[in-house]
């Protein structure tokens, strides 16, 4: 094989179908990292995250011989995805719709750094800060690009709660970024070079 | 207020649908100033760039690959000696074969990948598989059916010439299996198999991906790994859990499922008319739930609810007979429409 950082994916599945651990650690080199902020946006612990990912190699591993993967990266991300549901489903974590109060972050926070990667982060922090059930479903819903119906049956809760949470995901959000808009950055953001 | 009405739409044309009214609505609202599309563009932006969501994290590459080899190591000494496999020794019941028409129920938890599994003669296999909310009904070349409930997927051979009968399930599904004491009907999860030797059956493999879990109602099954030797058998009111992660096997005695509904968080449902049906969902979550269609009330249902709560639980039986599940408030549900294709006798 010629130098392992030009090889595709697939062709490193290929290899470690053919017991290559080369390639295996090619490949975990490829997407550790990814996996983990993926599995962060549903599993908020560092630890627990690890072990998922790890879950997520040791089994492409051990099944090797039957490996049947088409997308690679699309593969590992569902697997670990599910892994992450699975660990929410397990701590019997509420997804259910109650009265619950939400905060909003102060919307007087003052950012100084008027940068369009500061706005991004602003809002990768916002995401973050987001309860766990609204983070969740705020994620499969933007990131997986999942439907309400099809958050609401992987989670079993209603499309309403589904859908009641989105919205205060994204209340949070704009509330996060009126510093941007009074100062009168985002329009430019909006309409300039992003 | 007002405008908070219209940034109410705005989020909610973003996270789902709007109708078409409401679509109308907010784009007079949009053309009426300057002011209301900047707020619009904004919420946009901001739900753009939500989708980009990163963080940093500090990874010692080889510090965490040597974690997964250390466990690659322990796993492969593992199967290579006696590994950690407990079989537990059933005194054979001599009278398994006996209630062969009565129904076998059994329910699985197993893997969440789907395996291909060839089957011992090149019969063709097919597949099935089924979206959200949909229920699929799947005739077998022996003349066995299967129910395949939502997002689920089976593959089957198009013929049955083996000397077994094979099929592999990923999600959950009622089995009607017609009886052939010679040719075992066979059910594989990914990292177990699931041998029945009745007649009609209930599976139901769940996202777990360590476990497989199987209760046996009544009839006979043999639960086992992959080319287990010593497979676990279980029989009437028999509970085994295969743990892929500790090879482990442990057995259990279940007593009446729905009588212990409440502990076991399972309800079963073998031929049962949908007016019990409500009644027993109705004191399990404590809820009330209204039929208007009382045509429905002799029709008979088929399921098992492993620790489903009351939404999941109302939207199968109303998948199944077709009916419209309208949620009064969250004690009280009410059931509309709706056929049966499973009446009286």
């Amino acid at each position: 094989m010629p130098s392992i950082s030009s090889t595709s994916d697939l062709e490193l599945v290929e290899a470690i179908k053919a017991d290559d651990q080369k390639a295996f650690r090619a490949l975990f080199d490829r997407y550790y990292k990814y996996l983990l902020v993926t599995a962060y946006a549903y599993v908020k612990d560092d630890n627990t995250i690890r072990d998922l990912t790890q879950d997520v190699f040791f089994e492409i591993w051990k099944k090797r011989n039957s490996l049947n993967i088409r997308n690679v990266k699309a593969y590992l991300r569902r697997s670990v995805i599910n892994k992450a549901l699975n660990h929410i489903k397990a701590q019997r974590m509420n997804f259910e719709d109650s009265n619950e109060a939400f905060d909003v972050p102060d919307r007087a926070r003052v950012q100084e750094e008027l940068e369009a990667s500061q706005l991004q982060k602003v809002i990768n922090e916002t995401i973050e800060s987001l309860p766990d059930r609204c983070r969740v479903i705020f994620v499969m819903r933007r990131m997986e690009g999942l439907s309400l119906k099809e958050i609401a049956t992987k989670l079993d809760i209603s499309p309403k709660t589904v859908e009641n949470q989105l919205t205060k995901a994204i209340k949070v959000l704009r509330a996060a970024v009126e510093p941007y808009v009074s100062g009168g950055l985002f329009i430019f953001i909006l309409f300039g070079i992003f | 207020m007002e405008k908070e009405f219209y940034i109410d739409l705005i989020y909610k044309s973003f996270s789902g649908d709007l109708s078409a009214e409401k679509q109308n609505q907010l784009d007079n609202w949009l053309s009426e100033s300057e002011a209301n599309r900047k707020e619009f563009d904004v919420l946009k932006k901001t739900w753009e760039m939500s989708s980009n969501f990163s963080k940093d994290f500090e990874v010692n590459l080889d510090t965490e690959f040597a974690q997964i080899q250390n466990r690659i190591d322990a796993d492969e000494k593992g199967n290579v000696k006696e590994a950690i496999v407990k079989t537990i020794p059933v005194a054979r019941k001599n009278n398994w074969w006996k209630p062969l028409s009565v129904a076998a129920a059994i329910l699985l938890l197993a893997g969440a990948f789907f395996v291909f599994n060839q089957n011992s003669k090149s019969a063709e296999m097919l597949a099935m598989e089924t979206l959200d909310g949909e229920v699929k009904e799947v005739a077998l070349a022996d003349g066995s059916k299967v129910w395949l409930n939502e997002n689920s997927s089976l593959s089957y051979p198009d013929a049955m010439n083996g000397d077994e009968r094979r099929v592999t399930l990923k999600g959950e599904a009622f089995f009607d299996i017609t009886k052939n004491p010679s040719k075992p009907f066979i059910i594989d999860t990914r990292d177990a198999e699931v041998k029945v030797l009745g007649t009609s059956f209930e599976v139901r493999a769940m996202d777990d991906e360590t476990k497989t879990e199987v209760v046996v109602k009544t009839g006979k099954v043999s639960l086992g790994k992959k080319n287990e030797v010593k497979p676990l058998i279980l029989t009437k009111n028999q509970k085994g859990v295969y743990n892929n992660k500790t090879q482990g096997y442990v057995r259990s005695e279940v007593k009446d499922l729905n009588s212990i509904s409440w502990q076991s968080k399972t309800m079963e449902f073998n031929d049962v008319v949908l007016e019990k049906v409500l009644t027993d969902i109705e004191n399990h979550f404590d809820i009330k739930v209204t039929l208007d269609n009382q045509d429905l009330l002799k029709c008979k249902f088929n399921s098992i609810f492993i620790d489903k709560d009351q939404d999941a639980v109302l939207r199968a039986v109303s998948n199944v007979l077709k009916m419209k599940l309208v949620e009064t408030n969250d004690k009280s549900y009410r059931l509309t429409g709706g056929e049966c294709r499973n009446t009286g006798e």
